[in-house]
């Protein structure tokens, strides 16, 4: 079977987008413009390779110009994998049909800390403290915690932004944001009647370094809560080689014990059974029911519930699947290990390299195989196949300024916690503005509008990739050029996750060679 | 699929993630989401791993 599909002249192919990887001994196809996922024979394998080698990208109708005169058979399930919609060329929204922002503000940051107990030398927000001492223009420092009020103001920002009929969710932030115990737990009580005299659903979520936390917090957390995030960075030395306090001294063992009451509250308040009602697994569907479950052996349950523990990577633990495996080994069974990010003149010596990615590559593979062994679940590598994101998420993966944003102990609105204090980039105090309002710049900032993004494989997995790094790595120029090294790092955890998938999922569709 | 022969051992081909739809919505499929996408955001930047659950609010 030789060039039939596209031979009515209606069907153009692109191979465009098409990407070839092997992952966890499989040889596996990877649809860009689709999203399909393909298992491969070597052998097959071998013959998409040289299918696709002298192409590199473009589209062809059947068998016609094909290496000049299309003396090239086609690979094994070509005609097959079209009629199963593979190989379209990729389309992108006019910005007239743009999906960002129709659904106006759904969550919101706050960061209700500008403060710190630790001083993270890799920390994004200066230790905590988002340059508060040193903006211009300041005659005196600004509030380090946000007031109970401008959290009320806030909300009702949230509420009043929102679709009828809606379920928001507000993100307690810093700096740490047990620093501000009274305002988070002030917060709460306010969103929950506020939220139901609207005939909304609200969720909380709180991202803490688990230092402060005691029994009592932990159980306020339990049962008020729907996800926390703690962030430890795997082993002792791990952890304590950056994750200093304001003294200098180590934190790890603080951030353990957190943890560990965490744990226990949510094991006492019975949260941990309702794991897979959570507002992060309700979240991913198509996850829960291909990874989690599929992988997850049945003879070791979640415990951790609600728990995510957040670790980071960085030039000076590139096996970082070690620090995986030994969060693992604490019990502690929902991971994330994110790359540490710099600005493009950082000399740090823990910045990462791309001459650290095959060590990266390796790290990935480690855990891919302790995912699919049903070991934990790693954040990253839950997909959502079963249902994909929506079309504003495939467009645009970075929500910031299109349906999240963040607020400061000001009360300043701005596109997401990154952005918060950026010059240009405030939208206005949450207790003036009359409502939300997507930035033009960021509403431009799609899949399409990307010349890089519109050439890359990954673009409906990645959505162009976060909006912060993009302008942070353009030297505070613009947005449409991503960070290279960011994006090589996600398309290895991207090969990664999907070779996850191709192992705890069953095949669609099967089909010997013809 | 008509010309698929009996799965083998060794299969060609085995489609594990179906195509998306080739229509883009234009919004109306946001309006039930309860996505949050800040947590997502934190800890990745991953559209795969952003939420869609596309559930209806609980009221009370």
């Amino acid at each position: 079977m030789s060039g039939r599909a596209g031979r009515d002249g209606v069907a153009r192919l692109s191979y465009q987008l098409v990407h070839l990887f092997r992952s966890q001994d499989q040889c596996l196809l990877y649809d860009g413009a689709t999203g399909a996922l393909v298992r491969l024979g070597e052998g097959p394998f071998r013959q998409w390779k040289q299918f696709l080698a002298p192409r590199n990208q473009g589209t062809d109708t059947g068998g016609q110009g094909r290496g000049g005169s299309g003396e090239l058979q086609d690979p094994p399930g070509l005609a097959q994998l079209h009629q199963l919609g593979l190989f379209r060329a990729p389309q992108y929204p006019t910005a007239s049909d743009s999906p960002l922002g129709a659904a106006g503000l759904h969550s919101l940051c706050l960061n209700v800390a500008h403060a710190c107990d630790l001083a993270c030398a890799y920390c994004f927000a200066g230790a905590g403290e988002y340059g508060r001492e040193g903006e211009p223009g300041n005659a005196s420092p600004t509030p380090a915690i946000m007031p109970l009020e401008t959290a009320q103001a806030a909300l009702d920002f949230l509420l009043g932004n929102s679709p009828p009929g809606r379920t928001v969710s507000v993100d307690f932030f810093g700096g740490e944001p047990l620093l501000a115990w009274d305002t988070v737990v002030g917060t709460v009580d306010y969103g929950r009647e506020r939220a139901a005299a609207l005939g909304k659903q609200i969720l909380f979520t709180l991202t803490t370094n688990g230092c402060a936390l005691d029994d009592h917090r932990a159980h306020f957390c339990a049962a008020n809560i729907s996800t926390v995030i703690v962030s430890i960075d795997g082993r002792p030395e791990t952890h304590d080689r950056l994750r200093r306090d304001r003294s200098g001294g180590p934190s790890y063992a603080r951030a353990l014990r957190g943890a560990r009451l965490l744990q226990e509250a949510l094991r006492q308040t019975g949260a941990h059974a309702a794991a897979a009602t959570d507002k992060y697994s309700s979240s991913l569907p198509g996850a829960v029911a291909s990874v989690s479950q599929a992988a997850l052996r049945p003879d070791r349950p979640l415990e951790s519930g609600p728990l995510w523990i957040r670790g980071t990577y960085t030039a000076h633990n590139l096996d970082f699947w070690r620090d995986v495996q030994h969060l693992r080994e604490l019990g502690m069974d929902q991971i994330s290990m994110e790359p540490v990010t710099t600005g493009p003149d950082d000399k740090a010596l823990y910045r990462l390299l791309p001459s650290h990615l095959p060590a990266i590559r390796d790290s990935y593979a480690r855990i891919a195989e302790m995912v699919t062994e049903g070991r934990l679940r790693f954040f990253h590598y839950e997909l959502n196949t079963k249902q994909p994101a929506c079309a504003p998420k495939r467009y645009s993966g970075c929500a910031a300024g299109a349906g999240y944003g963040c607020v400061d102990p000001q009360g300043r609105l701005f596109p997401c916690h990154q952005f918060d204090g950026q010059p240009g980039w405030c939208q206005g105090g949450v207790a003036e503005l009359e409502g939300y309002v997507l930035l033009p710049a960021l509403a431009g900032a799609t899949v399409g509008a990307k010349q890089t993004c519109r050439d890359c494989w990954a673009q409906l997995l990645c959505g162009g990739g976060c909006h912060y790094s993009a302008w942070r790595h353009s030297g505070h120029g613009g947005l449409l050029e991503p960070d290279p090294l960011a994006c090589l790092i996600g398309k290895a955890r991207l090969e990664a996750a999907l070779g996850v998938q191709a192992r705890v999922t069953g095949s669609a569709v099967a089909a010997d060679q013809t | 699929m008509s010309e698929a022969k009996p799965k083998s051992s060794s299969p060609a081909f085995e489609l594990i993630i179906r195509p998306v739809a080739a229509e883009i919505p234009a919004g109306a499929d946001c309006s039930a989401c309860s996505a949050s996408c800040q947590s997502a955001c934190k800890t990745s930047c991953t559209v795969g791993n952003q939420p869609c659950p596309a559930e209806p609010a609980e009221t009370e």
